[in-house]
C-alpha cells in the first residue's frame, strides 16, 4: 500500500494531463448539447427564441415509439447495419488482403479504393443520384442499350429498393476506408506468425481464416463499434441522395430527428429520437465490446 | 511441383483480376463526372454516359468564378489540416492512457467517448450556436476547428485505444526499464509504431475537415472564408441548377486530396518499414 | 390599402392604451433616417444567390446603402438552397443571441410563429413617420405581411418580388400536334390535349416532384381554379376538411393526370431544375411554374431566344374562377426585434433603401419579376412581359394554401402526402394520411 506515495500520486496526475484536454472538448461542446437535448426531449418547444418550454415528460418518448414513422426509419439503419456486416465487412476485408498481399501495384489500388470516401458526401450523393436517374442516368442508358427498358424504375423513388441504394452507395463509398482499418491490423501482425504459419503447411484461405482474422480481433471490433454507430447516424448521404424521401420511406432516424426538428419544429420530439438513438448506440457497442470480444487486457 | 505452380498463377491471376475489377467499379462513376464536367446542361440531360460533342472545359473557369473555386479550396484545405493536427496531438495521450493505464476514473473516460462516437451532430447544433454567440465567434476558423475536433475526437481515441491495446506491452515495459518517461514512450515509440492507425484516422479527419457542411454553414457566414461544401450550395439553389460546373469544381475539389493522400501514404509506407518492431 | 389602414389605426390606439404599462416603447426613435448611426452591424439572412442573375443586384443595394449610410455596415448570410437555408434560419432563431437581424421569409404560418414570440417588427409606425413608404406597396404582397386573422394587429415586414403560377408552353409543338393554345380555357380543354400529345408520343408536362413542393403547387392552383381562393381560409380554419369530398376531388384531379402520365415519366426522380430544363430543350410541351421562370436566365435556351416559349392562365376547373389564382407575394423581409433598438432602426433604414424607388426600380431592370413594390419599368423579356398582361387581369389571389392554416408543420405535411401521389396512393389515402399526420403533431 505504502507504493500508493508519491510516484502513484505523480502518475495518476499525469494520466490526467493526458486525459483532460480530449475530456474537456467533448464534454463543452458534445456531451453539454446533448444535456441540453435530453432536457428538450421532456419538454415541448417550436425552436424559436423566447417561445415557451412546456414540461410534458416522457410525452414525446411515447409518442416517438408509436409511431411507424421511427420504426420504419429503425428498420432502415437496421438494412444500413445489415449491409454494413454482409457487404462492408467483407469487402473491405478483402481489399485489405489484396492491398497487402504480395501483388505488384498495391499503391495503385489502395488509392484507387479509398478514391471514393475522399470525394465527400455532398458529392458522392450528386453523382449517384444522377447515375440513378430513370432518364438520364447511366443504369437506365444501359438498360435501353441492351434492349432492356423494362427493368429501368426510379430506383431512387421507390420504397425499400431506395435505401438499399443508398445503403449500396455508402458501401462503396466507405469500403476503400475500412480497407485501411483491416490492412492496419494486417500489417501489424508479426512475421514470424506468418513464417511459423507457412512452416505448418498453413496458407491462402486457411490461412486466412485461422491466423489473420483472429490476430485482426481488434480491427473486428473497431469495425463493428464504428459501424453500428455509423449506421444509427447515417445521415449526409441518405440526405444528399433523396433527403430521406418519398414520403421519408428512406428516412434514417437521424434523418428524421433532423425533419422533426428543424422543419416540423417540433424540438422535444427530435430530442426524444437523439436520445434513443444514442442509448441504443451506446448499449449496441458496450454490449459487443463485453460479450462478442471479451477482451482480458482493456 | 509444376501443379503448385500453376495453382500459385491461377491464385495470383485470381488475385490480379478481383483487384482491377474493385478499381474499376471505383473508378467509373469519377470518369462519369469527369466526362460529365466537360457537358453542357443538355447534354447531361440527354444521357449521362455519352460523350460530349464538344469536350467543354469551360465548365472549369465558370465553377472558379461562381464557387470562388480556388479560394473555397484553400480554405478547406486549411480547416482540415488543423483539424487533423488538433485530433492526433489530442486523442493520442487520452488513448495511450485509457489503454495502457487501471485507474478506475478511466473506465468512465472510455464510455464518455465511446458516448462521444455515438451522438448525431443535429441534436447538438442548437446548443453549439448558442455557445458560438455566447463566445463571438462567428466566422472564425479557430472556432469551427475546435468543434470538428470534438465531433472527431471521440472516434480517433476509440481508434487509437483499439489499436494501442492490441500492441504487445513487452514494448513499455522495456522502454520503463530504459527509464523512459510516459511522454518519451508514447512520441517516441508508440507514435511510429501507431503510424498506419494514425493514418487512417487522420484520412477520415480530413475528408470530414474537408467536405463537412452543417456547422460551416452555420459558424461562418462571410463568403470568403466559404469551405467547399458551402460554395457548392451555390451551384445546386433552386433557380439556377447549371450542372457541368458543379461536375467540375467536385473533380477539382477532389485533386488536392488525392495528393495529400499519395504524398501521405509514402510517409506510411515509409514509417512502417522504419519502425522495425512489429508487435 | 383600406385594411391596412384599418390595422394601422387599431395598432396605434392599442399602442395608445398600452403607452402607460410599456415605457420602453415611448423612447424608440421613428425617424430613422436622421438617426445618428454609429459602428452599428447589421445582418440579413437571405436566399439571394451570387450565381443567380438576381446576386449582383441584391449586391448592388447593399453596397449603395453602406455607402450611404457609413455608421452601418451591413453582414449578408446568403444560402441559395432551400433546405439549407431552412436550417440555418431554424438553427438562428432558436436562440436571442444569434437571430439575424432581417430575414426573408414567405410569409404564412412559418412567420407566425415568430410574431406569437414578438421577434418581428411591427412597421406600423414607421409607416406612420413616413406616409409615403407605405405607398409603395400594391396589395400583391399584403398577404406576407397581415397576420389579422391570427389576430395579432399592426404590419409585419415588407413584401419584395411578387408571382403567379401559370402554364408555359412550346408553341412548336402544339402547332405540330395541332392543339391551339388560346383553345386551352379550363382543365377539361388541357386533359384533352395532353391526350392528345400522349397519343402522339409527345409528353405533355415533364414534372420534378422530388422537391415535394411541385404537387403542393398544382394543389394549391387546383383548390382555388375550383372553389376559389375562398378556400384557402376554409382549409385553413379546418371549416373544409383535408380528407373531405372537396379536396378528395383536387387529389383525384391530380391522380388522374398522373395515372395517364400526363404530369411526367419520372415524377420523383426529377428535381424542379431539371422539369425546367426539360421543358427549356423541348422535352415536354408544358411547364407549370410561377413567374420566376420568366425571369431566370435563360442564355443560350434556343426556343426562348426564338421566343417559341408563351405563357397562358392556369386554366380553370369551375369557370366562375377563372380569375382566381396561386400567386402574391412571393417573399417578404422581415426586420427582427433582436432587442437592440440601434440594430433595429438601421434595419428598418435597409428595408426602407431596399423598396425606394431607386433600388426597386434598378432591381425589377434587371430581374424581370413581378414586384409587390410599385416600379416604374420598361425592363423585361417578352416572357415577362406576357406574363405581367395576365396578372393584370387577375381578380384573386392567394399563396399556397397550406400557409393559411394555424399549424406550422401543414406546409410539410400535406406536400409529402400528396407525394404519395406519384406512388399509387388513392385519394382516400392522401386524406387520411394528412388527417393521421395531423393529430400525431397536436
Amino acid at each position: 500500500m505504502f507504493f500508493k506515495s508519491r510516484r502513484y500520486r505523480k502518475s495518476f496526475l499525469k494520466s490526467l494531463l493526458f486525459v483532460l484536454p480530449g475530456v474537456a472538448i467533448t464534454v463543452a461542446f458534445v456531451i453539454y448539447p446533448v444535456i441540453n437535448t435530453f432536457w428538450l426531449s421532456l419538454h415541448n418547444w417550436k425552436g424559436v427564441g423566447g417561445a415557451p418550454v412546456i414540461w410534458v415528460g416522457i410525452e414525446n418518448y411515447v409518442k416517438t415509439l408509436t409511431s411507424p414513422k421511427f420504426w420504419n426509419s429503425m428498420l432502415n439503419a437496421f438494412y444500413f447495419m445489415v449491409g454494413g456486416f454482409v457487404i462492408l465487412m467483407p469487402l473491405a476485408f478483402g481489399m485489405a488482403l489484396l492491398v497487402t498481399s504480395k501483388i505488384r501495384g498495391t499503391k495503385f489500388f489502395k488509392a484507387s479504393y479509398l478514391m471514393p470516401v475522399m470525394l465527400g458526401t455532398t458529392a458522392v450523393g450528386l453523382m449517384w443520384s444522377f447515375m440513378l436517374n430513370a432518364n438520364f442516368g447511366v443504369f437506365a442508358q444501359f438498360l435501353n442499350a441492351i434492349g432492356k427498358p423494362e427493368w429501368i424504375m426510379n430506383w431512387l423513388a421507390t420504397p425499400t429498393v431506395n435505401i438499399w441504394c443508398v445503403v449500396l452507395v455508402n458501401e462503396w463509398m466507405y469500403a476503400g476506408y475500412n480497407m485501411l482499418i483491416f490492412a492496419a491490423g494486417i500489417v501489424a501482425i508479426p512475421d514470424e506468425v506468418h513464417d511459423a504459419a507457412l512452416l505448418d503447411g498453413c496458407t491462402g484461405l486457411r490461412k486466412i481464416i485461422h491466423i489473420t482474422v483472429p490476430l485482426c480481433k481488434n480491427m473486428f471490433m473497431v469495425f463493428s463499434v464504428l459501424c453500428i454507430t455509423g449506421c444509427l447516424k447515417a445521415f449526409d448521404i441518405v440526405w444528399s441522395m433523396t433527403g430521406g424521401g418519398p414520403m421519408d420511406t428512406s428516412a434514417t432516424p437521424a434523418v428524421l430527428l433532423y425533419t422533426q426538428g428543424f422543419q416540423f419544429k417540433l424540438m422535444g420530439r427530435s430530442g426524444a429520437i437523439s436520445m434513443i438513438l444514442l442509448i441504443l448506440g451506446l448499449v449496441l457497442s458496450i454490449l459487443l465490446n463485453n460479450v462478442i470480444f471479451k477482451q482480458d487486457d482493456m | 511441383m509444376n501443379k503448385y505452380v500453376v495453382a500459385r498463377g491461377i491464385k495470383k491471376g485470381a488475385q490480379y483480376f478481383i483487384a482491377a475489377l474493385l478499381a474499376a467499379v471505383t473508378f467509373f462513376p469519377l470518369i462519369v463526372t469527369f466526362i460529365s464536367s466537360l457537358k453542357t446542361n443538355d447534354e447531361i440531360l440527354l444521357g449521362m454516359f455519352s460523350m460530349p460533342k464538344v469536350w467543354n472545359f469551360s465548365n472549369y473557369p465558370d465553377a472558379v468564378r461562381i464557387a470562388n473555386a480556388l479560394k473555397s479550396i484553400a480554405n478547406s484545405l486549411f480547416v482540415a489540416i488543423a483539424t487533423l493536427v488538433v485530433t492526433v496531438i489530442i486523442a493520442m495521450p487520452a488513448a495511450y492512457t485509457i489503454a495502457r493505464k487501471s485507474y478506475g476514473y478511466l473506465k468512465a473516460v472510455y464510455i464518455l467517448f465511446m458516448a462521444g462516437v455515438m451522438v448525431p451532430v443535429h441534436c447538438t447544433l442548437v446548443s453549439v450556436t448558442k455557445i458560438s454567440s455566447s463566445l463571438g465567434t462567428k466566422n472564425s476558423f479557430a472556432f469551427l476547428i475546435l468543434i470538428y475536433t470534438a465531433f472527431n475526437l471521440s472516434q480517433a481515441i476509440f481508434l487509437f485505444t483499439g489499436y494501442i491495446a492490441s500492441l504487445d506491452r513487452g514494448l513499455d515495459e522495456a522502454a520503463k526499464i530504459d527509464g523512459c518517461g510516459d511522454l518519451h514512450l508514447l512520441v517516441r515509440i508508440l507514435m511510429p509504431i501507431c503510424k498506419p492507425i494514425i493514418a487512417t484516422e487522420a484520412i477520415l479527419v480530413f475528408i470530414y475537415g474537408y467536405s463537412e457542411l452543417i456547422f460551416s454553414l452555420i459558424l461562418i457566414t462571410d463568403s470568403s472564408k466559404y469551405t467547399i461544401s458551402r460554395a457548392m450550395l451555390n451551384f445546386t439553389a433552386n433557380y439556377t441548377t447549371d450542372y457541368g460546373p458543379q461536375f467540375a469544381f467536385v473533380i477539382m475539389s477532389m485533386i488536392p486530396m488525392l495528393i495529400i493522400y499519395l504524398v501521405l501514404h509514402e510517409k506510411v509506407e515509409a514509417g512502417i518499414l522504419a519502425g522495425a518492431v512489429k508487435g | 390599402m383600406k385594411k391596412k389602414l384599418l390595422a394601422a389605426m387599431m395598432s396605434l390606439a392599442m399602442a395608445a392604451s398600452m403607452g402607460t404599462v410599456c415605457c420602453a416603447e415611448e423612447n424608440v426613435d421613428y425617424d430613422i433616417e436622421n438617426h445618428e448611426f454609429k459602428d452599428v452591424t447589421i445582418t440579413v439572412h437571405t436566399r439571394w444567390d451570387a450565381a443567380d442573375i438576381s446576386g449582383p443586384l441584391y449586391q448592388n443595394m447593399v453596397d449603395t446603402f453602406m455607402e450611404k449610410y457609413p455608421g452601418i455596415t451591413v453582414e449578408c448570410i446568403n444560402i441559395p438552397t432551400e433546405a439549407e437555408w431552412e436550417n440555418s434560419e431554424a438553427v438562428l432563431m432558436a436562440d436571442k443571441k444569434s437571430m439575424p437581424n432581417i430575414i426573408v421569409e414567405y410569409g404564412g404560418s412559418r412567420v407566425l410563429d415568430f410574431v406569437e414570440q414578438n421577434l418581428i417588427v411591427d412597421m406600423t409606425p414607421y409607416y406612420e413617420q413616413y406616409p409615403d413608404w407605405p405607398e409603395r406597396f400594391n396589395s400583391l404582397g399584403e398577404s406576407l405581411t397581415n397576420f389579422t386573422a391570427y389576430g395579432y394587429e399592426g404590419i409585419y415586414g415588407v413584401p419584395y418580388t411578387a408571382y403567379q403560377v401559370m402554364l408555359f408552353y412550346n408553341e412548336d409543338i402544339l402547332n405540330e400536334n395541332g392543339i391551339d393554345p388560346a383553345s386551352l380555357e379550363s382543365w377539361d380543354d388541357l386533359m384533352a390535349a395532353c391526350e392528345t400529345l400522349k397519343n402522339n408520343g409527345v409528353q405533355p408536362f415533364e414534372m420534378g416532384e422530388k422537391d415535394v413542393y411541385r404537387f403542393g403547387h398544382l394543389h394549391t392552383a387546383l383548390n382555388y381554379k375550383t372553389f376559389g381562393c375562398d378556400m384557402a381560409e376554409k382549409l385553413g380554419t379546418r371549416e373544409v376538411a383535408y380528407d373531405g369530398e372537396e379536396q378528395k376531388q383536387i387529389y383525384n384531379l391530380i391522380k388522374d393526370a398522373v395515372d395517364k402520365g400526363y404530369l411526367g415519366t419520372n415524377l420523383l426522380g426529377l428535381d424542379d431544375g431539371q422539369e425546367r430544363s426539360t421543358f427549356g430543350t423541348g422535352g415536354s410541351a408544358f411547364l407549370f411554374m410561377g413567374t420566376w421562370y420568366c425571369a431566370e436566365d435563360h442564355t443560350g435556351q434556343e426556343l426562348f431566344e426564338n421566343e417559341k416559349i408563351h405563357a397562358l392562365r392556369f386554366p380553370y376547373v369551375n369557370e366562375e374562377f377563372k380569375y382566381h389564382d396561386m400567386g402574391g407575394g412571393n417573399e417578404a423581409y422581415y426586420a427582427v426585434n433582436t432587442g437592440d433598438p440601434e440594430e433595429v432602426a438601421a434595419s428598418v433604414l435597409f428595408l426602407k433603401h431596399m423598396t425606394s424607388e431607386e433600388m426597386s426600380n434598378m432591381f425589377a431592370e434587371g430581374y424581370p419579376a413581378p414586384m409587390s413594390v410599385n416600379v416604374t419599368t420598361e425592363g423585361g423579356n417578352y416572357l415577362s412581359k406576357e406574363a405581367a398582361e395576365i396578372i393584370a387581369e387577375t381578380q384573386e389571389v392567394r399563396g399556397d394554401i397550406e400557409n393559411y392554416d394555424i399549424a406550422s408543420h401543414m406546409m410539410t405535411t400535406v406536400r409529402q402526402s400528396l407525394q404519395s401521389l406519384a406512388m399509387g396512393a388513392s385519394a382516400d389515402e392522401v386524406g387520411e394520411n394528412i388527417i393521421g399526420l395531423i393529430k400525431d403533431y397536436e
